[in-house]
């Protein structure tokens, strides 16, 4: 009997790396700026996209959004309202997107293609786990946090919030009545990743929406030329 | 395999599923050897990388900085198989 070792050192992501580095590219030449929207469930993100997309699109930008989601439709028709082009990606049972389902969901999209695209958002599946560890080949990954959820959100999901670019608090209209705490929230975020950009936000009455579609606009001209 | 502390994999679990996976299979009694590694940040105030003691708090481990910097601990590999080779009956 003998005994050989075969060196490997071989990510078992390695396959999802590869295919997110390539429509990173894609992306990068076809001048659209993508963001990776990564929440809870219930943090707001189909609302909070619904009026970014809304938004944007009143300044003049082509938009669309792919949202993943386990069975229904539901958020790809709220997120319809906004007058952009969207695309569901059902999961059936997996718990987050991976670079397959975005590079096939790009495919046959009819009315849109990347050149003609500003901004793509993808709405994460709603959870705190899993999607830290698929790349999308978004340029930006934001991850959201409702007053409702607690301050310590960040400490008990450190490794999604570690690997954000930006974070944003989202439904600050219910700071009050929730008793959020509002300094140790962005303490909380800071501990976890330093120097992160933080936007306070609410869908319902438009707060902190003007930051956010200023960082977008800035974010697009810086990465993307 | 190599396991970093943010790979959001438990070597618990993992050593969980290898053993109802491989049961049963030519692979039934195989080893599956995890090394976790800690997350290692480079500080970018003092120069140094230092290993976080939790992930409650990424902040430099020699100057208490705070340290965006990862330079490990989001691994998640297979560093190499050993193989037994058994000879053939003749």
């Amino acid at each position: 009997m003998t005994t050989r070792i075969v060196e490997l050192r071989r990510g078992i992501l390695k396959k999802n790396d590869e295919l997110a580095a390539g429509l990173r590219n894609r992306f990068t030449s076809a001048g659209v700026l993508v963001l990776n929207l990564v929440s809870s469930p219930g943090t707001g993100k189909t609302a909070f996209l619904e009026r970014t997309l809304r938004e944007l699109r009143a300044k003049g930008n082509k938009v669309a959004a792919l949202v993943g989601d386990l069975e229904t439709d539901n958020d790809a028709r709220r997120l319809a309202a906004s007058g952009a082009p969207v695309r569901q990606i059902n999961t059936h049972g997996i718990c987050h997107l991976d670079a397959e389902m975005i590079d096939r969901h790009l495919a046959n999209w009819e009315g849109v293609t990347l050149p003609a695209l500003d901004y793509l958002f993808i709405e994460n599946v709603g959870n705190l786990v899993c999607p830290s560890s698929y790349d999308l080949g978004e340029k930006i990954r934001v991850a959201l946090l409702s007053v409702t959820e607690g301050e310590d959100k960040p400490l008990k999901y450190p490794t999604l919030f570690n690997s954000a670019d930006a974070a944003v608090i989202t439904k600050i209209d219910l700071a009050e009545p929730c008793d959020f705490d509002r300094t140790r929230a962005l303490e909380n975020v800071n501990e976890i990743r330093p120097g992160i950009r933080v936007f306070e936000t609410s869908a319902k009455t438009g707060a902190g929406m003007d930051g956010w579609l200023a960082y977008l606009a800035a974010e697009r001209v810086a990465r993307i030329s | 395999m190599r396991l970093g502390a943010l790979a959001s994999v438990i070597e618990d679990s993992l050593q969980f599923c290898w053993g109802v996976t491989v049961e049963g299979t030519p692979l039934e009694g195989a080893k599956l050897v995890i090394s976790v590694l800690p997350v290692v940040v480079h500080c970018s105030a003092c120069g140094k990388n230092g290993e976080l003691e939790s992930l409650q708090s990424f902040r430099c481990p020699h100057c208490g900085e705070p340290a965006s910097d990862l330079r490990q601990g989001r691994e998640l590999e297979i560093e190499s198989i050993e193989i037994e080779d058994v000879e053939e009956a003749v």
